[in-house]
């Protein structure tokens, strides 16, 4: 019961998070990626990686997300944004999604590769 | 087990969030997570509140921010402690700095709740931040 009443606590403070970021800019997807590869940057600055596997543990130690290879692709196995949107907590025209994204493709370009993250599905 | 996880991920994307935020537009980011804070607030309705002790007892009862009156400097200044906050515990588990821009909801939050309430402006100060509780200074104009 108390992590139910701190969990939708704290999924209230996201969505007005959320809805903020969308009164604010309202071109919030294209401002949001931008914001992902801001903080991508600042996260490569500790980065060590060298290669794609490299890179997607150092993404999933940053980011609440999980990666897995399935038939040579890189498919998002859970995503805390993901759950949101299915746990109806957020529209699927969310600020956060755009925001994962930039961060994503941002991390990838430190091993120059340039990647896209696309219906949960990382292309490279 | 698995509630445990998500409230963890979700102090993180917060966090993550503001942080990112932060890096992109400075002080900027204050501004919204201050936004987001009043938007929490709109849907909030205790009644008639009988000053501000009253209406911070009704809040602590009704939403997971524990805040009571410290000190009544004078009928228009109270030092008041947070007891409980889901933005300090974020801060906690996710070992950020307290006193950022994700404070800025709290601020958002409380400020509209009590000016709506006491039909009055009214402003949050932090005085100083702790492990297990705020000290902040509330001024009602």
């Amino acid at each position: 019961m108390k992590y139910e009443f701190v969990l939708k606590s704290l999924e209230n403070i996201i969505i007005a998070m959320d809805s903020a970021i969308k009164e604010y800019w309202k071109n919030y997807s294209g401002m949001m990626i931008s914001v992902g590869r801001v903080f991508g940057s600042d996260a490569t600055k500790r980065c060590l990686a060298e290669d794609v596997e490299g890179i997607l543990k150092e993404i999933e130690e940053t980011i609440p997300i999980r990666f897995k290879v399935v038939n040579g692709k890189i498919v998002v196995e859970r995503c805390v944004v993901r759950d949101l949107v299915d746990g109806g907590v957020l529209n699927k025209d969310n600020t956060l999604c755009p925001f994962i994204r930039g961060f994503i493709s941002k991390m990838f370009e430190s091993i120059g590769v340039k990647a896209t993250c696309e219906n949960c599905e990382v292309k490279l | 087990m698995k509630e445990m996880v998500d409230v963890k991920d979700r102090m993180y994307l917060l966090s993550i969030l503001t942080r990112s935020l932060e890096l992109f537009s400075g002080e900027w980011a204050k501004a919204i997570c201050y936004i987001a804070g009043r938007k929490m607030s709109e849907v909030i309705d205790f009644g008639v509140c009988e000053g501000v002790e009253d209406c911070l007892n009704k809040l602590s009862e009704h939403s997971p921010w524990k805040v009571e009156v410290f000190d009544r400097v004078s009928d228009e200044e109270f030092l008041v402690v947070f007891k409980s906050c889901p933005i300090r515990q974020t801060h906690y588990t996710v070992c950020t700095k307290q006193g950022g821009a994700l404070c800025q909801v709290t601020h958002g939050y409380i400020e509209t709740i009590l000016s709506n309430h006491l039909k009055r402006n009214v402003k949050l100060i932090l005085i100083h931040p702790g492990p297990n509780a705020c000290l902040k200074r509330l001024v009602v104009g």
